[in-house]
């Protein structure tokens, strides 16, 4: 393996965003100062902006590398533990291989996007005085994990980075941690999260464990992805009480990888806590929405495909349930008013098609999915931001409508996102993406059921247009319903880097499209165009590396083109079908709607609650961890162990046999003392003596 | 250095050592205390010395051959810093308690 210069410069590139976070949080915490928004704004941008630079460096340096050889950096030793075949060695090792190369790209130039756009409106989006300051930390932490994340070379720094990036969520979310309601959602989402964070260490624990007794633990992810065939082959013992057996090691280790992915991307039947933790400002959202904590789940799965390969009920499981959540997740969000709950249940469903294409094996389906995603909810979150910001923030959209009138930006930016996720014309990103998605679901790898998985997906697919529309119409569209309290004539679309955050976004909504297009299509529209599906080839290299020994091979496009096109064109008449009656339902018939909406009143109410998931997640998650952090770790460990037992406990022992005892001792004469000191010596050095012979 | 002659020295030294130790533990004047606190700590110097001299002739490192030596200088360092603040504490306590005697410093206690 090479080793050049630039591979040192990797380790910069979650360094430099937590190094602006460290500033910020050294400047509030121990001087207790702020610095003026602007700066603030600076310092973090700068950062992150520097490692965006970094990563287009690397970027480069990786393209000029022959046959995808990765830029790594090996930073040192962080746990050296055991020894034999039970050693586990855990190196800081950065990985920047093509896939990691386009996490980093997406999660750093999204993150840049958001943070420009936050500069733009944190001032009328926070409540205390220090707030931007703050946000920026919390930020620049939350980009650094994740770019960790992607990077990290080695299981337990991969786990470590989830981790950190479950906490720097939670703060994100909970940022306005004084008002009881909006820090709720955010500990749920936390609670969720850390239930998502252990199965993922019990995950590698347990390959860990089995592989320490097979020949010995590999160094890295790369190691273990080599380990795959020994992995195929392991079982563990079911638990007696459970009846028993055996069962595939892959099953259980896929199964808890999974659990941990439904948790961070808001899967089904955990999806809750996204839609409930929307009391943040827009600025966090837009992060966590795309490029940070769904981005995980889908990126942690592509890194661990070679896992799910070998575990075809877990495989199935992970279909299901993201088909399930994609239809689900756009059909709730059909009926929301909530503008921000709306995107959360929406962003839920879109990352049900990511989960889709991983089980489908079509790993660079499912990333470019989340790329388009990140692109179009951003732009989404961003707009929506921007409206409820110009009618005073009123999140309602009841209360909007015809806005675009007075936010012609804005509504451009909208229609592009919109365009992009409703996927029925071949202009932008996501309709490339959901392309693939379903043509991964109908042609992948075989899952039971896939035929009614793959209409699952389309009807979907319908739902989203038909959510899209419906979102586009009742706010900028129809008749104005806004408060008021606000003046017509004070509605005016956001400021400059606002503005320009968000054309950057959509400009890159329809730029992406060429980035990964499926061939078929790149055929019907250009001509002579080879390999047009370049993220698939660009992430098809990755095994190409000395280390593993694999040679590269780009898999074919494999399925024939006419099930392509079927499954193409079906996509492309659900997404019509969802799309065009919505339209003229809403211009034309809006009262046929209403009285639906009020002919179906359980349903509506019921989607409209989201079917109550939120709030079954907090019974769910919440009350048995309420339960035992207040009865059991407040009452029974807090006060009456560490607190009744071991700290007054002690002291008073100590007390009562220093009363009792040891003071009788204390006699103030120097003789007795030096005479103690004489024989403790005599024997300690009689005791030293006979440990040293024997 | 032959066998015997180091087996004596180190008889010796621990003789004063036993010497010193009785007359700390013993005698309850301040002043004969410290002499024989410097007793013992120059039986540790001899046998420092003696062990030192005795060792430099099979020493299997380069440059250990006057390790004993050494350390015997240091303590004797020590012994005379330690002396001076004693007799500064012994100055002290006479001009306090107008008295010699160790037990009249025995109201440090419970």
């Amino acid at each position: 393996m090479t080793e050049g210069v630039t591979d040192s410069w990797v380790r910069l590139i979650p360094a430099l965003p937590l190094l602006g976070a460290v500033v910020h949080g050294v400047m509030i915490g121990l001087f207790r100062r702020s610095l003026s928004s602007r700066a603030a704004a600076f310092v973090t941008l700068a950062s992150v902006g520097a490692a965006f630079l970094f990563v287009l460096l690397t970027f480069a340096e990786l393209l000029g590398r022959p046959g995808g050889a990765a830029v790594i950096d090996r930073v040192g030793t962080w746990i050296g533990a055991g020894v034999g075949p039970r050693a586990l060695v855990v190196d800081w090792a950065l990985r920047f291989d093509p896939l990691a190369a386009v996490m980093c790209l997406l999660v750093s130039g999204g993150g840049l996007l958001a943070l420009v756009y936050a500069g733009g409106v944190l001032h009328q989006d926070t409540r205390d005085d220090r707030g931007e300051q703050r946000f920026f930390a919390l930020a620049g932490l939350a980009l650094s994990a994740m770019l960790l994340l992607v990077l990290a070379d080695d299981a337990v720094l991969l786990v470590a980075a989830w981790s950190v990036l479950g906490v720097a969520t939670w703060w994100l979310l909970g940022f306005w941690y004084g008002d009881d309601a909006h820090a709720r959602p955010a500990m749920l989402a936390f609670v969720v999260g850390r239930v998502g964070d252990a199965a993922l260490l019990g995950a590698f624990a347990m390959i860990f464990q089995a592989l320490a007794e097979h020949g010995g633990i590999p160094a890295g992810l790369q190691g273990l992805r080599a380990a795959q065939p020994v992995l195929a082959t392991l079982v563990v013992a079911w638990p007696e009480v459970l009846g028993g057996g055996a069962v595939p090691l892959a099953e259980v280790a896929s199964g808890l990888v999974l659990l941990a992915m439904v948790t961070k991307a808001a899967q089904l039947p955990l999806s809750g806590w996204l839609a409930e933790a929307v009391e943040a400002p827009t600025p966090a959202l837009v992060l966590v929405h795309t490029v940070l904590t769904v981005a995980a789940p889908v990126y942690v799965g592509a890194r661990l495909a070679f896992l799910f390969g070998a575990a075809p009920i877990a495989t199935a499981t992970a279909a299901w349930i993201g088909a399930t959540t994609a239809l689900v997740g756009a059909w709730v969000a059909c009926a929301q008013v909530d503008v921000y709950r709306l995107l959360a249940w929406s962003t839920a469903s879109q990352l049900g098609y990511a989960l889709v294409a991983l089980a489908a094996a079509a790993e660079s389906a499912a990333i470019f999915q989340l790329l388009a995603h990140a692109l179009h909810k951003g732009l989404l979150f961003m707009a929506m931001g921007a409206a409820v910001a110009a009618i005073g923030g009123e999140r309602d959209i009841r209360l909007m409508g015809n806005l675009g009138n007075r936010l012609w930006r804005t509504r451009i930016d909208t229609w592009v996102a919109a365009l992009s996720i409703g996927g029925a014309l071949p202009l932008t990103a996501g309709f490339f993406a959901l392309q693939q998605v379903v043509v991964a679901a109908g042609a992948g790898r075989a899952i039971p059921g896939q035929a009614a998985l793959t209409w699952v997906v389309l009807l979907a697919v319908s739902l989203t247009a038909f959510g899209i529309v419906r979102l586009i119409h009742e706010t900028f569209y129809g008749d104005t319903r806004i408060p008021a309290s606000v003046r017509w004539e004070d509605i005016e679309d956001p400021g400059r880097p606002v503005v320009w955050s968000m054309g950057v976004m959509a400009m890159a909504a329809v730029a992406g499209a060429l980035i990964s297009m499926p061939q078929i299509w790149a055929d019907l529209l250009f001509t002579d165009v080879e390999n047009a599906n370049s993220l698939r080839h660009f992430l098809a290299e990755a095994p190409a590396d000395a280390e593993v020994g694999e040679t590269a091979a780009v898999p074919s496009e494999g399925v024939d083109p006419a099930l392509r096109w079927l499954l193409a064109g079906r996509a492309v008449s659900m997404a019509l079908l969802g799309a065009l009656p919505a339209t003229w339902l809403y211009v034309y018939r809006r009262s046929w709607l209403d009285a639906a909406a009020g002919r179906l009143r359980w349903l509506h109410r019921a989607l409209l609650a989201g079917f109550g998931l939120g709030p079954a997640l907090g019974r769910l998650v919440g009350t048995p961890s309420l339960w035992l952090a207040e009865r059991v770790l407040a009452r029974r460990v807090e006060v009456a162990l560490i607190e009744g037992v071991t700290l007054r406990g002690s002291a008073s022992a100590v007390q009562r046999i220093a009363n009792a005892w040891v003071r009788r001792l204390q006699s103030g004469s120097a003789l007795q003392y030096a005479a103690t000191a004489a024989v403790a010596t005599v024997a300690a050095i009689l005791l030293l003596s006979r440990a040293g012979r024997g | 250095m032959e066998t015997a002659l180091l087996g004596r020295l180190v008889g010796l030294a621990t003789a004063l050592f036993v010497i010193g130790a009785l007359g700390v533990l013993w005698r309850r004047n301040l002043l004969i205390g410290l002499l024989s606190l410097q007793l013992m700590l120059a039986a540790g110097q001899l046998a420092f010395v003696a062990f030192g001299r005795g060792w430099s002739e099979r020493a299997a490192v380069a440059g250990a051959e006057a390790d004993g030596q050494a350390f015997a200088l240091v303590a004797l360092i020590v012994a005379v810093v330690q002396l001076a603040v004693g007799l500064a504490i012994v100055l002290a306590f006479v001009r306090n308690r107008d008295s010699l005697d160790v037990e009249a410093a025995s109201t440090l206690r419970w």
